[in-house]
């Protein structure tokens, strides 16, 4: 998800209630590239167990479509509320939720019914929005409340959404006879931030999460959610790979790597070559850290990483597509290649369209494909399956 | 930073010396005779501009900055050797 102004960075965690299989909660996130939009919608259904999962994924997956169509937040509301099947125990038809939708601006409009409060926050306090209370009749005669707001983000900020089994967590604990409370959630929030202003998304649903479960003794009593999203400058990182066409622009790349804000990474022994000629600067080559598969990567000052060409992407291009989670093993060059990949935001390729004659040869015991191919596949999968925004310039 | 070693190996770290066998080359240091090891320091090196000749030259290694091209393990531990007894007599 870009947005002109910051990155957006979206994170989710969540865990059932003790004893059950599946999640009374529902949260799905949905980034529309061309609209630039991130949509949220946090549903928490009425019990726990599949009853629960079933209430809520369909609040959810309705909040989102409507939202992405963009009906209006009211009309969706309603309709949520009338299309819910009725519980046949308790009579009610029942799921809370909480929609956000951040446009291209990053105005943020918010629909909240029945949840925890959102949370914004921004440099050591909460923000607390104009709302707007509509109330919207329903089939079972209870009229229900909805609040709706709309907030302009600024960067830094950080966007805190729950279900109520965070903040009724350690209900009837000594020190918290009526749980967690918002407003404990809400000092815990604080005291992370200052402690750690740059903390990730991820990083602060997971610790939010620790803390709740800690609060039930471990095992909670309540579906539990947390999302968490934060606004800040993306981490960049340029790639540069292969010689470009022109002998001429060799002086132009080398500007443009050193001048860069972020991470570095060279790819290819002659592209390195250039840059080390161009910037007068030494390589180096530790040979003593030797890993049978890659050629050994390079050092040089000012610059992140450097490694071999065309076999090292071609590795790199592997791992991406077989990894699931964001973690990798391994301290290899191409390990570490894809670590930085993935610990960016927006990564710039600069990609060399000279073809080099020597890899031409069909004779050779290894296929050599084209670079160009290689860095398309390459930016695809972190397009594609890790939401990273691309930009690829051939020289 | 080693101390200046009498015989300096450096081998190609390009992608084509890598596949023809340049890789196994990194291990030099495990084949070196005994009397050999303290006087040899290897080091690897950026692509040497050779890959784009018609012969086959690869794997590319400069020993005190002469070039032995098609360089093996073997062919390595010989010329030091070579140049070492020609230094003694």
């Amino acid at each position: 998800m870009h947005n002109r102004h910051f990155y957006i960075e979206a994170e989710l965690c969540q865990e059932h209630k003790a004893m059950q299989n599946v999640c009374g909660d529902a949260c799905e996130s949905r980034k529309l590239k061309e609209e630039d939009r991130l949509i949220t919608v946090l549903s928490d259904g009425l019990g726990s167990g599949v009853k629960a999962n079933i209430l809520a994924t369909m609040t959810t997956s309705m909040a989102l479509q409507f939202t992405a169509k963009n009906d209006p937040l009211e009309r969706t509301s309603e309709f949520i509320m009338k299309a819910l099947p009725v519980d046949s125990k308790r009579q009610i038809s029942y799921s809370t939720f909480s929609i956000l939708d951040i446009n291209c601006f990053g105005d943020a409009s918010l629909v909240e019914f029945d949840n925890p409060p959102v949370l914004i926050y921004r440099r050591g306090r909460f923000v607390i929005p104009d709302q707007s209370v509509k109330t919207i009749s329903r089939s079972d005669g209870m009229d229900a409340k909805v609040l709706y707001s709309k907030v302009e983000l600024k960067k830094e900020d950080r966007i805190i959404m729950v279900s109520d089994g965070i903040t009724q967590s350690g209900m009837g604990n000594i020190h918290t006879p009526f749980g967690w409370g918002i407003d404990g959630l809400k000092t815990f929030i604080q005291q992370n931030i200052q402690s750690n202003p740059n903390i990730s998304a991820r990083q602060l649903a997971r610790k939010i999460m620790q803390r709740a479960k800690t609060n039930d003794k471990g095992s909670f009593t309540d579906d539990a959610s947390c999302q968490v999203i934060y606004c800040r400058e993306p981490r960049k990182l340029v790639l540069a790979s292969g010689p470009p066409y022109y002998k001429n622009c060799d002086k132009e790349l080398a500007e443009r790597i050193d001048s860069f804000q972020g991470k570095k990474i060279i790819c290819g022994g002659t592209t390195s070559k250039i840059i080390s000629r161009e910037l007068k600067r030494d390589i180096a080559i530790e040979l003593n850290n030797y890993k049978p598969d890659l050629p050994p990567v390079a050092e040089m000052s000012g610059i992140d990483l450097i490694t071999e060409g065309i076999l090292t992407l071609g590795k790199v291009s592997a791992i991406l597509e077989n990894i699931s989670n964001n973690t990798v093993k391994g301290t290899g060059p191409a390990e570490q290649m894809v670590r930085m990949f993935l610990d960016s935001d927006s990564i710039l390729i600069l990609a060399g369209t000279q073809i080099n004659n020597a890899h031409q040869d069909p004779n050779l015991p290894v296929e050599l494909e084209i670079r160009r191919n290689v860095i398309k596949k390459i930016a695809s999968i972190l397009e594609e399956k890790f939401f990273k925004t691309i930009e690829i310039e051939y020289l | 930073m080693q101390a200046k070693t009498k015989y300096k190996v450096e081998i190609c770290c390009g992608t084509m010396c890598y596949i023809m066998g340049g890789a196994d080359l990194h291990l030099l240091n495990d084949y070196l005779p005994a009397a050999l090891r303290q006087l040899v320091s290897i080091e690897g090196a950026p692509c040497f501009g050779n890959c784009d000749t018609h012969e086959k030259i690869h794997p590319c290694v400069r020993i005190n900055g002469v070039e032995l091209p098609n360089a093996s393990t073997r062919k390595i531990v010989d010329k030091l050797i070579i140049l070492e007894n020609n230094d003694l007599l």
